[in-house]
């Protein structure tokens, strides 16, 4: 019997808790201060601007940006779940590859794949030139530039969210569900639907909540497709009109929108965490399928992996391979090169400190193996984790004013005193962006970390207490060693979200530091693609390991760890 | 009852009370633990056993009450030392050995402030005492349950604890393994002579291990004394019962001559319940025979179920006046359901008569 | 630190601004006057450093003068220009915001080797740089601020952001028109924004040949536009409010509406290729996409628009630099945009098949064929500060 872990914790020495009290106040500042500066702006709305969104474009930008959420949630949901589902419970030839090729399309940034799948699709691609060829000149096509366009890519390159998450919780939490299940007698539809379905419901929830705030906080996508949404209204506001306070106003209705994406995902999900994790001694014993079943389930997983990951990536091999043929910029040479070590450069540092800010967050969180965080502590030490929640845009220019500000301080600081001489500028270091990393990735470290924390067993902790060993020793010896495997997933989940982001980079990197992603963004800004397609294929290879990490965590059997 | 004042008393707690939000967890408890003894807490899930346990190890912060160890008052109003200043060992159920360390260093991880060399010896001593001598290297997951509930006894005793605490420590374990490991821990326990506390739902883990035992109910001790006193005098029925079936027959008679439907007892058997007077008929002790005694005691009833448990029959007798009595007979004189028998209570017999 | 207070209340500091700069160039249009379909906000919006005046009353029929005729006197008016400091020891390194991108590699290899200056360069879209260079204000580590749309340079200039420079080199290259009064920013090369048509669909006779034919009818579901999300987009509608004051309306929505939904494409290679494969069978794009190697335009004619002796001339962009307020090494970043007006003048331009604004450079062989057109002469300075106006006004006639 587990002592309860509801009872409130003997008194360390008071300067511990100050201590950790006065560290979590500083994180919780640290991290919700570019957020903060970004909501601040609202004090005094821009009422030009707004009267001028509300007579034209705000309607149609709110709808477009609410409807291609909800749809691509629901796509991605669909699919996910339907192939975690055939990939859990059937076997047909090439199934096991399947279920690790599907995640591939999670190291594929979803503005890649946007600028491949216009360019082939668009009126003067191959595919239209093919069509045409077939079926005559003034064949009907489908628009292509269109939101359902936009949400079809989005639905492709954001699916793995809830493949992943699905796939996990069938194997936790429904295969002995199921197993029961079909001993009664039931078929497997309706296992799915009466069983399977309700089981995996909370991690559905959790997939679909990422990718509609994937959906919400996109832009390169929506660029691509020249579709107006929210986030490319944040983008004209901010460099067309100059109103870099009305475009923050606009942000922090997206921030609004993810808020209350959140609040809805934590209410479905509910006391989830609470759930047993038990999984059944009988795996479900996968159906065997054949002849024609076997051919549909192919075409599935095959269609879905060919459109997700398999022709983007071949049009960039494609374009790569030119771009290189011909030489100059795009190609494998110097520029190339620096690249690469500024995006690793700057996805190691920001790992490595997303990964001690979100330790710091679920230890200050869990101080004491046996009491729960007090109240608004613990609340404070989540919002102020919410980064991921935030649009990049967002965060980058929240930065940018916390770190002006900043400058500006030290600015008068050695105006105070001649001899002090302070060279460095916050803003545009490298410091300035990995602070705008941490602030938006910190949250994906914390959740595996804590993820993790959730699985060591409070009494392995309670027991090193009553065997003489401090906070201190506790957290060294026993806690640290034990969370050793989650923080090293949160760390490559991070690089992962780090060779891949944009728009914080873009706006806050010191000269002579571009990385992958801008390089890529400049190019296709330029109707470069194929210089932009090595750099596009270097991030995409970078990711694949990791991600393919990620999913072997995900569907490890529990295992004694 | 012990007494306040014993100079060798190492948990001394005085009406610990302890809520979890509403919900009252354990409430004025009262319990003392002398030098070299085991107390078992026995109670069913739920009913605060671990809570208190945790108390004394000082997992858990008390509402009310005082906990002292030894001479030293570790919890109480305004006072409330941490577990790693309260020198004492703590046994889980399933043993919550540290996965990353090897045995060694499990055994070893409460002797930090030992040098090394005579860490290593400590380890080597506890793991000799505990037969691991040969697995020193091995890590908890390469280990059978019993050996992983030994290297938690050895980690929790290399310190040379004040008290050892043990949360429901055979729990885990499957049945032919239980009654193995818990004659080694007995006799571990025995040879180390550390007081100990442990925590269990089960009767025979207590009995094993148990000098006295506490009778935990909803939050409260309802009863402390050895098993043996515990068994013969019970406060009550549910006491009574958690040694097996019994039967309680209401006294009537006057005091010097005490009589239940099964005749005259004892005037000292009789127990003064909430409820009233009763003597204790617990199967093993009941008569039953198909013929009224010579001397005209017993009373009649009828069998309404037979159940074959090992070393005999168990019968539910109905007696003629509404009582229900259940005995234990020889698997040679089998009584028929349906039959008719005259039933006596041979325990609770006056001397005089046996 | 003034430049933070700057910052602060662009409102105020930008209508003096504005006021300021257009009473020097062109003290008749201080304002721009939309008519009839002007947006329904207050009489006068402010939106940055532009003034957009709103008034169904104000005269129109006149079309506003936003000329700037040579007569005006380039450099006698222009305020002292600072001196370069000299104390500032050169570092033997220069950051540069540059909003070029591509084909500019070597160019700064070149000069590197050349000088053993190195450049560490910030690449990225012009008002992104701008925006940052503000932000950074006196303590930005940037020297140079070269954008490939003259808006941004504009802009900058009359935020301060930019040092006003005497070099005879650099007013020698560089025409009048094509840098600043105050000296404070130099075009470098000239982009021309044409119309392509699709040769195959569209008859010698049904050619367009004004901006102005493409916001008509015959055009409907015709024409591929570049969403006004780009400054591209944002400079030519400049271009057009400039040239027909309230009326630009009118155009702008009759060429958002021949535009379907799906012919916005953000990307001006894309729409030449679409035009060329008859996807749309005209649209408007910079004149250099013409020239990438690799594009497919067998069935597309460039047309310059506006040719008539009487008309305006075509819509012409200027990609220039500036060296920066803040900058500690003003003697070698003058250096690096004298070097790119001169030396490399032709290097920079040919890179991208642009016109170089320096007469004396050799235009590349093939772009050789393009060069004789007519050009807006509107004083392109004044009407960039119109693009904060001009994205309004492009939203409200429904561009996408």
């Amino acid at each position: 019997m587990q002592v309860s872990s509801r009872s409130t914790a003997p008194s360390g020495t008071r300067t511990q808790s100050l201590r950790s009290a006065l560290t979590s106040v500083a994180l919780v500042v640290v991290l919700a201060a570019p957020v903060a500066a970004v909501l601040w702006s609202l004090r005094s709305p821009d009422r030009e601007v707004w009267s001028l969104l509300a007579r034209t474009t705000l309607a149609r930008m709110v709808l477009t940006t609410v409807g291609l959420a909800a749809a691509v949630a629901i796509g991605a949901t669909v699919l996910g779940a339907g192939l975690a589902w055939l990939c859990v419970t059937t076997r047909f030839p090439g199934s096991l590859v399947f279920r690790r090729l599907l995640v591939v399309p999670l190291a594929l940034p979803s503005y890649v794949s946007a600028f491949v799948w216009t360019g082939l699709l668009q009126f003067a691609g191959p595919v239209q030139g093919t069509w045409r060829g077939w079926f005559g000149d003034d064949a009907w096509f489908p628009p292509v530039r269109t939101p359902v366009g936009a949400g079809l890519v989005l639905i492709l390159s954001l699916y793995p969210y809830v493949y992943i998450a699905s796939l996990s919780a069938m194997r936790e939490q429904a295969s002995a569900l199921c197993a029961a299940a079909s001993t009664l007698g039931l078929r497997p539809r309706a296992i799915f639907w009466r069983v399977a379905l309700p089981a995996i419901r909370p991690a559905l929830a959790a997939g679909a909540g990422l990718v509609a705030m994937e959906t919400l906080t996109d832009v390169g996508v929506a660029r691509a497709f020249s579709v107006s949404t929210l986030g490319d209204g944040v983008l004209r506001v901010w460099f067309g009109l100059d109103r870099r306070d009305a475009a923050a106003e606009l942000a922090s209705m997206l921030v609004g929108l993810v808020l209350l994406l959140v609040l809805v995902e934590r209410l479905t999900r509910g006391r989830r965490r609470f759930t047993s994790r038990s999984t059944s001694p009988f795996p479900a014993e996968p159906v065997v399928l054949r002849g024609r079943k076997a051919a549909g389930a192919l075409a599935l997983c095959g269609s879905t992996f060919f459109l997700a990951a398999g022709v983007p990536l071949t049009t960039l091999a494609v374009w790569a391979v030119d771009a290189n043929r011909r030489g100059g910029e795009g190609a494998l040479d110097k520029t190339y090169v620096r690249l690469l070590q500024t995006s690793l450069e700057l996805a190691a540092w920001t790992s490595v400190v997303c990964v001690a800010v979100g330790t710091a967050l679920v230890l200050l969180a869990r101080r004491n193996p046996w009491r729960r965080p007090n109240g608004w502590m613990a609340r404070a030490l989540h919002v102020a984790s919410m980064g991921y929640a935030v649009p990049g845009l967002v965060v980058a220019a929240g930065v940018l004013t916390v770190l002006t500000w900043l400058d500006a301080r030290i600015d008068s600081l050695a105006a105070w005193n001649d001899r002090l001489y302070l060279p460095f500028l916050l803003a545009g270091s490298t410091a300035g962006v990995v602070y705008a990393l941490v602030v938006r990735f910190a949250a994906v470290a914390r959740e595996n970390i804590d993820a993790g924390a959730q699985r060591i067993d409070p009494r392995v902790e309670q027991v090193a207490a009553t065997l003489g060993a401090g906070e201190r020793r506790r957290r060294w010896q026993v806690t640290l060693p034990l969370l050793r495997p989650s923080i090293l997933v949160a760390a490559l989940l991070v690089a992962v979200d780090v060779l891949k982001e944009l728009p914080a980079t873009l706006l806050l990197r010191p000269p002579g530091r571009d990385t992958l992603a801008v390089f890529v963004w400049n190019m296709t800004n330029e109707s470069r693609w194929d210089e932009a397609a090595t750099p596009a294929l270097t991030i995409v290879l970078l990711g694949l390991p990791l991600v393919l990490v990620v999913l072997g965590r995900a569907t490890a059997p529990a295992g004694r760890r | 009852m012990s007494n306040d004042t014993d100079r060798d008393v190492i948990v001394r707690a005085r009406n610990v009370s302890k809520r979890h939000g509403t919900v009252e967890a354990i409430a004025d408890m009262t319990l003392h633990v002398r030098s070299g003894e085991v107390v078992a807490l026995l109670g069913p899930s739920g009913c605060g056993k671990s809570t208190f346990l945790a108390s004394i190890a000082g997992l858990v912060r008390i509402d009310r009450g005082s906990i002292d160890l030894g001479d030293r008052p570790v919890s109480g109003p305004g006072l409330h030392v941490a577990p790693q200043d309260r020198r004492v060992g703590l046994v889980f159920q399933d043993h919550a050995l540290f996965p990353h360390k090897t045995v060694a260093d499990n055994v070893g991880f409460g002797l930090h402030a030992m040098g090394r060399a005579d860490r290593r010896s400590r380890v080597g001593q506890m793991l000799e005492l505990v037969q691991l001598t040969d697995k020193g290297h091995r890590y908890p997951h390469e280990l059978s349950g019993g050996e992983s509930q030994r290297v938690a006894l050895a980690r929790a005793l290399a310190p040379a604890p004040d008290v050892l605490l043990l949360d429901e420590p055979f729990a885990s374990l499957d049945p032919t393994l239980r009654s193995e490991v818990r004659e080694e821990v007995r006799s571990l326990l025995r040879s180390v002579g550390t007081a100990a506390v442990m925590v269990s739902h089960d009767i025979s883990d207590a009995l094993a291990l148990g000098d006295r035992l506490a009778i935990l109910r909803a939050g409260r001790i309802v009863q402390t004394d050895a098993p043996d006193a515990i068994h013969r005098r019970p406060v009550d029925e549910h006491v009574a019962r958690i040694f097996g079936p019994v039967t309680a027959l209401a006294v009537t008679g006057t005091e010097g001559a005490p009589v239940t439907v099964l005749g005259p007892v004892a005037p000292a058997s009789v127990l003064r319940w909430a409820t009233g007077p009763v003597a204790l008929a617990r199967p093993h002790t009941v008569d039953v025979s198909n013929h009224r005694c010579r001397d005209g005691s017993g009373a009649a009833g009828t069998v309404r179920d037979r159940q074959f448990v090992g070393h005999g029959f168990r019968l539910v007798i109905a007696l003629d006046d509404g009582v229900e009595v259940i005995a234990d007979v020889a698997s040679d004189a089998p009584h028929d359901i349906g039959g008719r028998v005259v039933v006596r209570n041979r325990a609770a017999l006056p001397p005089a008569a046996g | 630190m003034y430049l933070f207070r700057l910052r602060r209340s662009p409102g105020v500091l930008g209508v003096l601004a504005a006021v300021a700069t257009l009473a020097v160039a062109a003290p008749q249009a201080s304002a721009v006057s939309l008519g009839g379909s002007c947006p329904k906000i207050d009489a006068t919006a402010t939106v940055g450093a532009t003034r957009v005046v709103c008034s169904n009353t104000a005269k129109s029929g006149k079309r506003p003068k936003l000329r700037w005729t040579t007569s005006a006197p380039p450099t006698s008016t222009a305020p002292q220009a600072a001196t370069v400091a000299s104390s500032s020891a050169p570092k033997g390194k220069l950051t540069v915001y540059s909003g070029r991108t591509y084909g500019i590699e070597e160019v700064y290899k070149r000069f590197t080797k050349e000088t053993g200056i190195e450049l560490d360069v910030v690449s990225g879209n012009d008002p992104a740089n701008r925006s940052r260079l503000a932000q950074e204000g006196a303590r930005t580590p940037a020297d140079v601020y070269l954008t490939v749309d003259i808006a941004s340079l504009v802009r900058a200039a009359d935020e301060g952001l930019l040092a006003a420079v005497s070099s005879p080199t650099l007013v020698g290259a560089i025409p009048a028109d094509l840098r600043d009064v105050k000296n404070r920013w130099f075009g470098l090369t000239r982009r021309a924004r044409v119309i392509y048509v699709n040769t195959a669909n569209v008859t010698k006779a049904d050619m367009p040949t004004r901006y102005e034919d493409l916001a008509t009818s015959k055009w409907a579901g015709r024409i591929c536009s570049r969403p006004s999300s780009h400054v591209y987009t944002q400079s030519f509608a400049a271009n057009i409010i400039a040239a027909y004051g309230e009326r630009a309306v009118g155009i702008l929505s009759g060429i958002a509406r021949n535009t379907k939904s799906e012919n916005f494409i953000d990307s001006d290679t894309r729409i030449i290729e679409t035009i060329n494969a008859g996807g749309c069978d005209a649209g408007i794009a910079n004149t250099y996409y013409f020239f990438r190697p690799g594009l497919k335009r067998d069935n597309v004619a460039l047309v310059f628009p506006n040719q008539a002796d009487t008309d305006r001339g075509v819509h012409v962009n200027v990609s220039g630099a500036g060296i920066v307020a803040a900058s500690d090494d003003k003697a070698n970043a003058q250096r690096f945009i004298e070097w790119l007006a001169t030396d490399a003048s032709a290097d920079f331009a040919n890179g991208n098949a642009e016109y170089p604004v320096n007469p004396k450079t050799v235009v590349r062989d093939d772009v050789k064929p393009y060069t004789t057109f007519r050009a807006d002469q509107s004083r392109i300075d004044d009407y960039s500060k119109m693009q904060p106006a001009a994205l309004i006004v492009l939203t409200d006639a429904g561009w996408r």
